[in-house]
């Protein structure tokens, strides 16, 4: 039985990431286990310079859900390369490097700054964010800046780049084709829903910055579809999100057409989440006689028309 | 970590007292941390609830809370002998000094917390305490305050027991007499005191609230204004980590 999984030249030692956002740079939970156990770990979205992020309250609970608007509260570029990367490199994961900017250029100087970093294994470009106000959302919702600004971060990225997509565009599919024509090497899909949750008393927003990136059990559904919508689409990896909170979400995911899987909000509920996911797809797989965990992906079977 | 619970007994209408059975926590917490509470029954409700640590016995730990919404509805339907899904000690706890002049203030639900301070106070320190509620079905726990404090001050907001007023009135009247100033209350009373021990230049720790999220520091969410390190402006730290008590030159509220 074999948990690993290949991404071009990457070996992942399992398919589950902890999903940006969701899981600081690790220290936190280094406390609670072995991170060396992870797949990779996809660190806190970081932007050139330092953020201080949205004013508070910035979480909401909805039902199956989370609604946040942290709005990439990160170090910025120098710090990240300085402290969190150090830290990041005594672990035997694949690290990838979680990016967001304003602009192309910005965009450009990040990977470029960190395509020299060896302690990086995969830079993820974040056009998805749905909580800051300029550029980053802009980029994945709009066909040609998306394809503008791959063709020319393509150009200065020297490690594998992953492109995570967002939920809120009328056909996800399509920029993931945009993503396969410039040269990505792997789709992650899907960050946050737009939302808004709302506090009957007050008549006003429960989050200070209105609205809200949704995640948890609550988009699984939809964000399975989009995947196996993506995966009919393109034939580079898809990294899968969207609500896993355990075992058999990661197979249903593979199955939907994923590659690896990430795993976020419900390391809010339990820190022990992601090695009781680990441990479940290998008992899982050893129960079933499954050799390879790869064997999964992209194995659905989806009805075609008058079929009985 | 699962832990079996002594006692989830109601202390009011919407206040309740959970002990639980949790050596390992009574041995290493201190004032002011928190625990981390899983939802019983409905997975649909995502998030722990944060709840200040009330007190410690040799094997087991003791939280008040208060019945917001389902999640702590749900918590509150515990009962003797069932298990409970908890994270903690969790954050950073009041600083216990010795051979000070010290001063407690509590208001509404921030009082609790502040018990198991008192208790780690008196041993080193002179303790008056400063107790606020809305009124008189809000007071709560004032008689565990007597024990070992010098003077115990409580009001109601609206004077139907105790003293009448808020309990910031009371407090300003003596506050120059005091090395250092603990608190934990809504915002408002908060920032009364804050104002308080400005004047009369006073050490003054605040256990602040905020909506959390994974309670260890890591999502980020539950920020509160800080002024910045370097230079002018401000910065956000978290509630969960870095806190929930500030020294309160720190924090901007």
């Amino acid at each position: 039985m074999n948990l690993g999984v290949k991404l071009g030249e990457l070996e992942f030692k399992n398919p589950v990431i902890a999903a940006s956002g969701t899981f600081g740079f690790g220290r936190e939970y280094e406390k609670y286990f072995d991170l060396n156990i992870l797949g990779g770990i996809s660190g806190k979205g970081i932007t050139p310079k330092p953020r201080t992020g949205n004013p508070p309250p910035r979480i909401a609970e909805t039902p199956s859900g989370i609604l946040n608007s942290v709005g990439l509260q990160n170090p910025g570029l120098m710090r990240y390369i300085e402290e969190e990367l150090l830290y990041l490199s005594q672990f035997d994961i694949i690290n990838i490097a979680n990016v967001a900017a304003d602009t192309i250029d910005d965009y450009c100087m990040m990977v470029s700054v960190l395509s020299q970093e060896e302690a990086v294994d995969a830079i993820e470009l974040n056009v998805s964010c749905p909580n800051v106000k300029t550029g980053c959302l802009a980029f994945g919702t709009d066909e040609k800046e998306l394809d503008l600004l791959l063709s020319k971060v393509r150009r200065e990225c020297k490690k594998p780049l992953i492109v995570k997509l967002t939920p809120n565009t009328h056909n996800i599919a399509k920029m993931a084709g945009i993503c396969e024509d410039n040269g990505a090497d792997a789709i992650s899909a899907v960050n946050t829903f737009l939302g808004l949750a709302i506090d009957i008393s007050t008549k006003r927003p429960v989050l200070k910055n209105n609205f809200g990136g949704l995640s948890g059990p609550c988009i699984k559904p939809i964000a399975l579809r989009m995947i196996s919508q993506i995966y009919s689409e393109v034939s580079i990896p898809i990294i899968a999100m969207g609500g896993i909170s355990n075992h058999l979400d990661v197979i249903e995911y593979m199955i939907a057409g994923a590659a690896l899987c990430m795993v976020g909000t419900v390391n809010m509920r339990d820190p022990y989440a992601i090695p009781g996911i680990i441990g479940g797809l290998s008992d899982y797989c050893r129960d079933n006689k499954i050799d390879s965990i790869s064997s999964f992906t992209g194995s659905l079977k989806l009805y075609k028309g008058d079929e009985d | 970590m699962i832990y079996s619970i002594l006692e989830n007994k109601a202390l009011s209408v919407d206040v309740y007292m959970m002990t639980i059975e949790a050596p390992a926590i009574a041995a290493s917490c201190y004032p002011g941390q928190f625990l981390s509470v899983l939802v019983p029954y409905d997975k649909s409700l995502l998030l722990r609830r944060p709840i200040s640590i009330c007190d410690t016995k040799d094997k087991s730990v003791t939280i008040i809370y208060q019945i917001k919404g389902e999640g702590t509805r749900l918590i509150s339907t515990l009962k003797e002998g069932d298990w409970v899904d908890v994270l903690g000690p969790l954050g950073v706890g009041f600083p216990v000094p010795e051979n000070k002049k010290t001063a407690i203030v509590g208001g509404g639900i921030g009082v609790f917390p502040l018990l198991f301070l008192k208790n780690r106070l008196i041993s080193n320190n002179s303790v008056d305490c400063y107790l606020g509620y809305k009124n008189k079905e809000c007071v709560l726990l004032c008689d565990e305050f007597s024990y070992g404090t010098s003077n115990v001050c409580v009001s109601t907001d609206d004077g139907s027991l105790y003293n009448c007023g808020y309990i910031t009135d009371f407090f300003e009247k003596d506050s120059s007499s005091f090395d250092i100033v603990y608190s934990c209350g809504p915002k408002d009373m908060l920032r009364q005191v804050k104002r308080i021990c400005e004047k009369n230049n006073t050490l003054l720790y605040v256990s602040l609230e905020e909506r959390m999220g994974c309670g260890i520091g890591a999502c980020l969410v539950c920020a509160c204004k800080t002024y910045a390190d370097n230079g002018p402006g401000f910065d956000y730290k978290h509630v969960c980590k870095d806190g929930p008590v500030f020294d309160s030159r720190e924090v901007i509220l």
